[in-house]
């Protein structure tokens, strides 16, 4: 079994079905079969082969989606690119997986401006849209989608050589480090987590799944391959910026799921939801950061006919853990247990196994749990340890856990010190690095502070040189132009000095918990505003 | 919800000579350049999608949306958060105006 086998599959039984809504049209699984097998021999055309990397930067799109089974069908790996992401770490990932090809939209074309001088791997690109643009300003051979498409026409039959312990996607995720880590999945890893989630939520065919997170985002690709794999439909939504029309779209396709992130749940919960009818919907998912308990029986409220998931996860292995809805009363704090087909346990600071009341780390064991880090054989030794057989390995998730007389499951904290701000992993090193590249910062830390909405926003404290005129403005235009959005600081403090642990370093520690004391809230926190 | 074709009519009504809408330009434009601009001097053509662009995120929307309703005091309401009212510099515009009438 291969992942684009859901397509296949659900293509034989269901041709004429919509697999896809996009921007108001419907597309169904025989025509995303047909035009994914055509970019697939458009792929093998210009010289893709078995293992070759190929990103995609797109906005959720039904072209995305043929994309994904497109590349799978050339037996290639796929990449989806945040589209937020700044030049020089989209390159940075195109030539650390080694990029052969990119497949991006019309829209893409001014921020990748000069990609062929800066990424020297990539053979070629495909533009859904003009592909002149791109031939001009971005890369000499640049097919338009219709191009591609007219190669891939007659192209003979495609014959899939991949097995499944190939490698499928890669997923580049914030590590502990500033640049990201390539999470390797294998067929064999996506598959067993598609199955795994698809029967927790009990999905069936009838299901209509709305997604308004990006395919970049392992939560948002999931909603689609596990709509193909149970033969769904999938309503695909840019972004979750316009919560109204999201409603009105739950109440006009009669979503029957609806997976989001904490941010979104405070947003729609500042609204009045009983003027919508919104009886469709069957569940509702949350992960990326916890649901405040206050959060879980408000959305019950307002969602009285759906039952609600609250789920915990890391790319490295999809998802780990669940709590079923119907213990949502006695433990609503807790994330809940391991996912069907998967292990898991605390150890504590010596490695052993810990028991009930014990913070300790999560590992997890499972099909599900990825190969490793692309090209970073340190930092997968770090997370990949010895498991119980010989020879395999179990995920150390860096994050820290307690578990209840029951076996149940309450996050206690990240064991390093990654910030997550709006359901996104973000390494604080990674946005010091940018700050000590601006011309007048001497010193940079950075802590995340409370947001009612974000989570967790984000917080850089610097010290400037003598004389230095920079301003909070000019610092955050700094980190705009080269962090993705959801990575830069709300809010710059300048101080005259960072506290140092006794080895030197500066103590973030001790500046996060000095902020908290002297600001309950983030300064500029956009959740505390009065709305 | 009101029709595309009436709400730009009304946009159009409102904003022809007034000089309110000249005021209130200016003033969303300083808010979006002192917050989400990504290069000095960048100034968006005004029905240009701030969300397309990359100019505003979704969070972004949201302190817009504190924004407006701190400087112009008054409550936006659930149904006024679609892209005709905020996702254009003419569309904001357009829009403040007409709730101040």
């Amino acid at each position: 079994m291969l992942v684009h086998n859901f397509l296949e599959d659900s293509a034989g039984r269901f041709p004429g079905k919509t697999a896809v809504v996009a921007k108001g049209r419907r597309y169904s699984y025989g025509e995303i079969e047909g035009q994914s097998g055509r970019l697939a021999l458009a792929l093998r055309a210009r010289g893709i082969g078995r293992g070759d990397r190929v990103a995609v930067l797109m906005d959720n799109s039904v072209e995305c989606v043929i994309s994904i089974f497109g590349i799978l069908k050339a037996d290639a790996v796929f990449l989806i690119l945040s589209p937020s992401l700044k030049f020089a770490k989209l390159a940075y990932i195109l030539n650390h997986c080694g990029a052969k090809a990119l497949i991006c939209d019309e829209e893409k074309a001014p921020r990748i401006r000069g990609l062929q001088r800066g990424v020297p791997g990539l053979d070629f690109l495909i533009a859904a849209g003009g592909a002149e643009i791109f031939a001009e300003t971005v890369h000499p051979n640049s097919f338009s989608w219709e191009q591609a498409a007219a190669a891939g026409r007659g192209g003979g039959a495609l014959r899939a050589n991949s097995i499944d312990l190939d490698l499928a996607s890669i997923i580049y995720t914030s590590g502990s480090t500033a640049d990201p880590k390539g999470v390797m999945l294998t067929h064999r890893n996506m598959i067993s987590a598609a199955d795994s989630i698809i029967k927790y939520l009990e999905n069936s065919p009838d299901d209509i799944v709305l997604n308004v997170l990006p395919l970049s985002f392992d939560y948002g690709l999931y909603q689609v391959l596990m709509c193909f794999r149970f033969g769904g439909t999938v309503v695909l939504e840019k972004s979750f910026a316009y919560p109204y029309e999201v409603m009105k779209l739950v109440e006009r396709e009669k979503v029957t799921g609806f997976p989001g992130v904490p941010t979104m749940f405070a947003i729609l919960l500042r609204m009045d939801l009983s003027r919508f009818r919104l009886e469709s919907l069957r569940y509702i998912t949350n992960t990326a950061a916890h649901l405040p308990v206050e959060h879980i029986a408000r959305l019950r409220a307002s969602f009285p006919g759906a039952r609600i998931f609250s789920m915990y996860g890391l790319t490295e292995c999809k998802r780990a853990l669940y709590l079923p809805p119907e213990e949502l009363d006695r433990k609503p704090g807790s994330v809940g247990r391991a996912i069907p087909n998967e292990e898991v346990w605390i150890v504590n600071a010596q490695g052993e196994k810990a028991g009930p009341g014990v913070v300790g780390e999560l590992v997890v064991r499972g099909s599900n749990v990825m190969k490793g880090y692309w090209r970073d054989e340190a930092a997968t030794d770090a997370a990949l340890r010895p498991g119980k057989l010989p020879g395999e390995k179990v995920l150390y998730t860096g994050d820290l856990f307690r578990m209840d007389e029951e076996g149940f499951l309450y996050f206690v904290g990240r064991k390093d010190d990654q910030i997550k701000t709006r359901g996104e992993r973000v390494s604080p090193k990674e946005v010091e690095s940018v700050l000590y590249k601006m011309e007048g910062i001497s010193e940079a830390a950075v802590v995340p502070v409370p947001d009612a909405i974000l989570g967790n926003a984000i917080k850089a404290f610097v010290t400037v040189e003598k004389g230095s005129m920079l301003n909070e403005r000019a610092v955050i235009l700094h980190c705009r132009r080269h962090l993705e959005d959801f990575a830069v600081p709300r809010c710059i403090e300048f101080r005259e000095n960072l506290p140092k642990n006794p080895s030197g370093k500066i103590d973030r520690l001790l500046l996060k918990s000095a902020d908290l004391r002297s600001e309950p809230a983030a300064a500029k926190g956009i959740g505390n505003e009065n709305m | 919800m009101m029709e595309e074709g009436s709400h730009s009519m009304r946009q159009a009504m409102i904003c022809g000579k007034r000089p309110g809408c000249e005021e209130i330009g200016q003033e969303v434009r300083r808010f979006i350049s002192d917050n989400f601009l990504l290069e000095e001097g960048y100034d968006p053509e005004e029905t240009v999608s701030l969300l397309e662009s990359g100019v505003m995120d979704s969070t972004g929307i949201l302190e817009l949306v504190a924004f407006i309703e701190r400087t112009y005091r008054f409550k936006i309401a659930d149904e006024e958060l679609i892209p005709e009212n905020l996702d254009t510099i003419k569309g904001i515009v357009g829009f403040i105006a007409g709730r101040m009438m």
